[in-house]
């Protein structure tokens, strides 16, 4: 073996072995990775000595002032073990939502009762992978929130959507959706973390399942109700173990539009689905499909059969079928044959009925006349025509009155624009923890301080040699205090080998004239060598083994 | 590269299929065994697992272990657990009850646990079969055998019938070297009769029209080399039988008998009517020509198109449960729903294959699908909008400008075979009126059909007009364009079986016109009957009347 002197700064032995320092990297340290890679606030977690010690061996650094994980980092992070065991998750069901909005869009929900509909099997069918009570907690608790939000409106017949506002909450991410289920006012980007973290978390016990969300408040500086993740599928359990669900938040993939028009996708839905097309499951696969019915929804929201068309194909993977534009063309005939309009009637005399009649600036505005004397009047330009029979000199007409028509409200829309992100975690690490080439390193050398180097993952290859340390004799005695007590202030690790061959490594503490290191108590007399060490050494207490040395 | 694995497992026990991939064929071939094909259009195919599918999976010798490890092999998603319990426990289940031979006029019914016994004691539908022999066994009369497992199957429990089917008297069918059978009519065959052993040699065989079902049940007879009865829906049907028995195979015409309204010749292989077995002198006599079953000698019986098999016919079946079954049809799909009892009574599916892979392999004619769209005469208007629903049905379907359209239909195609397909007798003889072409409806005699079928078929006349007697088993290999001018409402199956009379494969392709009167009931019902076929990956193109106008 050559007996060079190497840095500690770890980048010699990266660009030699760099797998092997990443096989060297314990399951502790991937899981601070992990939980640094997840953090909203990093800072938070890189006070630690093993952060310290993951910044040495060039797993994290700091770019733009900002923590980041770096390439080789990345190959040691892995969701587990830090949020649970490998369990089976199933598919969360990702069309939820779109199933949802589809449901009041197609005016499906009449005021007072719509829960009854939500409520019933049709509906709860529609998610076999999740209980049916569950199901139905969830929609009901799910259009209470969404006309909380003004995403629905009870308009006193029906639930309707406004289109803008559905568009926005389905520009979120799923776990921002979920974050509005909460009432709580932490910021929905923090929720939303917590939401995904909750996702990830496997095969908890029930009694560890607080603990875990403890972890992902701290990580997402953020909580939602614990009850929440579970009615709405985020969370699953069975026998006393709780498993998240797989939330896709990858793009649309695998859409197909089949001849019989039915829909197919896996991961999250195109964003406008719930308005042309009706659901038909949702479950690792979300199916849908075009009908009559869903058609009607469409064209009521202002599409065409060109603009389904548009949107299908921008999705499809496959092109679409050859008669679906004549098929939904035909259905655009049969809407478009007879339509039911909203009007107010706008009375007049005689001689203003005239002059209403002959006013070019209202001709617009006038969808039909009723008799002599009597406008049917376009009520959504209300404002217009009423602003021009002013000019016109008419400007003692009164507020509009009977029970036909209510004016939409003016909502100021309180849905805040997707900020939330998933990061990408992988289930395991590209190169896992090799405890077994760490046993076969260790019993290799009987050397404490190749041992200490090797437990502290920068051995991790039989090639690779220990470093010599600038070491300050025992002899010079004060010498040696002097670097022994600067350490200490300074909160710096020490190495120590004592005369009898011990080698103990990591923050020391005076107690009158002893030392604690490594969780023992030496004399400071016995040390024969004395170094400062970089924090990616372990606390350590190794004593000699046989007669090799340094 | 990923693996790739093109099967999506859903909650509710469907599974979707992505045609594409490149292990699409294996997979399919993997799955088959244990699930449905539900349908099959262009991308993705789904299949269903149902008790039943399990249960006939495991009685011809899969295992719980193998199916799961065949879908996790190929399922791209994890697998719900529910539907792994459901695989395992449906397993589990068969072989609770199972059913040997006792003496000559009995069966022994066996229950795994006396529990199951008081169970079945308490369900009259079943109990009244049962003769307590112990704790956990019955005595049951060999001619209940069919109508005991239809009714346990019915109720969730599974008979495994280990009591091996009679081989019946022997008689040697040899096949003619004049034509080699292709390979999925061998696969399907196979599929039949399995090891030969308890569970096998009895099942319904589903394959497109057009695609040689007769030349499959011929395969099964050869195989078996017993006395076969084939049972047809109509005489026309029993002439094609016996046509293509004389040409497929070494017997000759004093070998192959004709039991019909006609004649009345029994043979070692006999083809009759399901209508002259279900003959009876009044509503309340038995069926007297039911002995036939019970007195051939045979060893196996082909129901064909058993989606039309009558009511009687599934009673006599259930006794003959000892002899070796086949249903064919190209589509199982009643509209009463019974095709369970198909299943239980005549035999499970067995086979099944998307219409377009044979279509694609060139072994049925590639076919375009048409709907013409025309509007109602202004002068039935008011008669329409007044009318009842069925009514409102009858009207549209009976459209006058069905004329006109239909004409332009038969120029554009001036040298091929048509068939002009109806329901109603009134609107077919205005079409005859109109057009002058022969007529064949369910009063017309046998042997004026056949002289029309066979002057179609030699080319000597181009169009037939026909009523639903032609909707299935009619074989006219020639036909080239099916005009269908009215059907019997949404039957999904008339229509697919109305394609099938132009599938045979031939140079040119095939065109199925159909002809609807637009935003009528005409149109609901057309979208459902279109239903089936879509979802086999045929595309109906829409197109107005007027685009056949020049």
């Amino acid at each position: 073996m050559k007996n060079k002197k190497l840095p500690f700064s770890f980048e010699e032995i990266i660009r030699e072995y760099p797998d092997k320092v990443i096989s060297a990297l314990t399951d502790e340290e991937g899981m601070l990775l992990t939980e640094i890679v997840l953090a909203k606030n990093k800072e938070l977690f890189v006070q630690s000595d093993t952060a310290k010690a993951l910044f040495d061996k060039g797993m994290i650094e700091r770019k733009d002032g900002e923590i980041a994980i770096t390439e080789i980092g990345e190959k040691a992070i892995s969701m587990f073990p830090l949020l649970g065991e490998k369990e089976r998750r199933l598919a969360y069901p990702a069309a939820f939502f779109p199933f949802i909005l589809f449901e009041i869009a197609s005016g499906k929900l009449p005021s007072g009762r719509w829960q009854k509909i939500i409520s019933s099997d049709f509906f709860t069918s529609l998610f076999p992978g999740v209980a049916s009570s569950r199901i139905k907690d969830a929609g009901i608790k799910a259009i209470e929130r969404l006309l909380d939000l003004s995403v629905a409106i009870d308009n006193g017949t029906e639930l309707t959507l406004d289109r803008k506002a559905a568009e926005a909450f389905m520009k979120l991410s799923e776990e921002e959706r979920i974050a509005l289920m909460d009432e709580g006012t932490a910021q929905l980007e923090n929720k939303a973390l917590f939401v995904f973290i909750a996702s990830l978390l496997s095969g908890i016990h029930e009694d560890e399942i607080d603990e875990k969300l403890g972890l992902a408040k701290e990580l997402s500086l953020a909580s939602i109700d614990k009850s929440i993740l579970f009615l709405f599928s985020v969370l699953e359990e069975k026998d006393g173990i709780i498993t998240g669900r797989k939330m896709e938040n990858s793009k649309t993939e695998g859409f197909t539009v089949s001849s019989d028009f039915s829909i197919t996708y896996r991961g999250s839905a195109p964003e406008d689905i719930y308005l042309y097309a009706e659901p038909v499951l949702s479950d690792a696969t979300s199916e849908w499909k075009l009908t009559r019915l869903s058609m009607k929804t469409a064209f009521s929201s202002g599409f065409t059969p060109e603009s389904v068309k548009q949107q299908l194909s921008f999705n499809s993977k496959f092109l679409l079928p050859e008669t679906l534009l004549p098929r939904i063309s035909g259905w655009y005939e049969s809407w478009n044959a007879l339509k039911a309009e909203r009007a107010i009637i706008l009375r007049a005399d005689e001689r203003n009925a005239r002059i209403i009649d002959a006013l070019p600036t209202l001709k617009m505005h006038i969808l039909g006349k009723i008799g002599e004397n009597a406008f049917i009047m376009d009520p959504e330009t209300e404002e217009l025509w009423r602003r021009a029979l002013q000019n016109a000199g008419f400007d003692m007409l009164g507020t509009t009155t009977g029970p036909l028509f209510k004016k939409k409200a003016e909502r100021n829309f309180p849905l805040p624009p997707r900020q939330f992100n998933a990061p990408e975690i992988p289930e395991e690490r590209k190169i896992p923890f090799d405890r077994a080439e760490r046993e076969r390193l260790l019993s290799s050398t009987a050397d404490p301080w190749r041992r200490i180097l090797i437990k502290s993952g920068i051995i991790a290859d039989e090639s690779i040699p220990s470093p010599l340390l600038d070491t300050v004799n025992g002899l010079y005695y004060q010498e040696k205090m002097r670097l022994i007590n600067h350490a200490i202030a300074e909160k710096q690790k020490l190495y120590l080998e004592f005369v009898d061959g011990t080698v103990l490594t990591g923050l020391a503490e005076k107690e009158e004239d002893n030392l604690i290191i490594a969780g023992k108590e030496a004399e400071a007399d016995k040390v024969w060598k004395a170094a400062v060490l970089p924090f990616s050494v372990i606390d350590s207490a190794e004593p000699l083994l046989d007669s090799d040395t340094l | 590269m990923a693996e790739d694995r093109p099967l999506t497992v859903q909650s509710d026990r469907t599974m979707l299929l992505d045609v594409h991939s490149p292990s699409a064929d294996q997979c399919r071939a993997d799955i088959i065994a244990f699930a449905d094909l539900i349908k099959s259009p262009e991308h993705v195919h789904t299949y269903q697992i149902t008790q039943l599918s399990l249960w006939n999976a495991i009685s011809s010798g899969l295992t719980a272990e193998e199916i799961l490890s065949r879908l996790r092999r190929w399922s791209r998603f994890d697998i719900d657990p529910r539907v792994e319990f459901f695989i395992t426990d449906s397993a589990e289940r068969y072989g609770d009850f199972i059913l040997t031979e006792l003496d000559d006029d009995y069966l022994l019914l066996t229950v795994r646990r006396a529990v199951f016994a008081l169970q079945l004691k308490a369900e009259a539908t079943i109990s009244k079969y049962l003769e307590a022999e112990d704790e956990k066994s019955f005595r049951v009369l060999r001619m209940n055998r069919g109508v005991l497992k239809a009714a346990m199957i019915k109720l969730g429990f599974p008979v495994d019938d280990r009591i091996p089917l009679k081989k019946g008297l022997p008689l040697e069918i040899r096949l003619r070297n004049s034509f080699t059978p292709r390979p999925y009519q061998k696969d399907a065959i196979k599929a039949l009769l399995g090891d030969g052993g308890p569970g096998t040699g009895y099942g319904t065989i589903v394959l497109p029209c057009g695609s040689g079902k007769t030349v499959a049940g011929i395969l099964a007879m050869a195989a078996l080399g017993t006395r076969t009865l084939i049972l047809c829906p109509n005489v026309t049907a029993v002439h094609q039988w016996i046509r293509e028995l004389l040409d497929k195979t070494e017997r000759t015409e004093n070998e192959v008998g004709e039991y019909s309204g006609e004649k009345k010749d029994m043979k070692p292989v006999t083809v009759c009517t399901y209508q002259i077995i279900t003959w009876r002198p009044d509503t309340n006599s038995p069926y007297p020509r039911f002995s036939l079953f019970r007195e051939g000698g045979w060893g196996f019986i082909i129901y064909d198109e058993v989606h039309m098999l009558p009511a009687p016919v599934f009673r006599i079946t259930a006794e003959l449960q000892a002899i070796h079954r086949l249903g064919l049809t190209a589509t199982l799909v009643r509209e009463d729903g019974r095709e369970d009892e198909v299943f239980s009574l005549v035999g499970p599916k067995r086979y099944d294959t998307p219409w377009s892979e044979l279509e694609a392999q060139g072994y049925i004619a590639k076919a375009w699908c048409h709907e013409i769209r025309l509007p109602l005469p202004e002068d039935l208007e008011i008669k329409y909008a007044i009318a009842k629903k069925r009514e409102k049905y009858r009207i549209a379907a009976e459209n006058p400008l069905k004329i006109e359209a239909a004409r332009k239909i038969l120029e554009k195609h001036k040298d091929d075979a048509v068939l002009i397909i109806g329901q109603y007798l009134d609107q077919l003889e205005v079409f005859r009126k109109e057009f002058g072409y022969p007529i064949i409806t369910g009063a017309s005699p046998t042997k004026k059909r056949d002289e029309l079928y066979a002057l179609f078929k030699e080319g000597k006349i181009r169009v037939l007009i026909v009523s639903k007697v032609a909707n299935s088993a009619i074989d006219l290999p020639d036909a080239s364009v099916a005009i269908q001018i009215s059907g019997t409402f949404g039957s999904r199956q008339e229509e697919a079986q109305r394609l099938g009379r132009i599938l045979r494969p031939k140079e040119k392709d095939s065109h199925f016109y159909t002809i609807v009167t637009e935003y009528t009931e005409e149109e609901d019902f057309a979208q459902n009957r279109q239903k089936f076929l879509s979802e086999q990956g045929y595309n109906y193109s829409i197109e107005k009347a007027g685009c056949y106008e020049e």
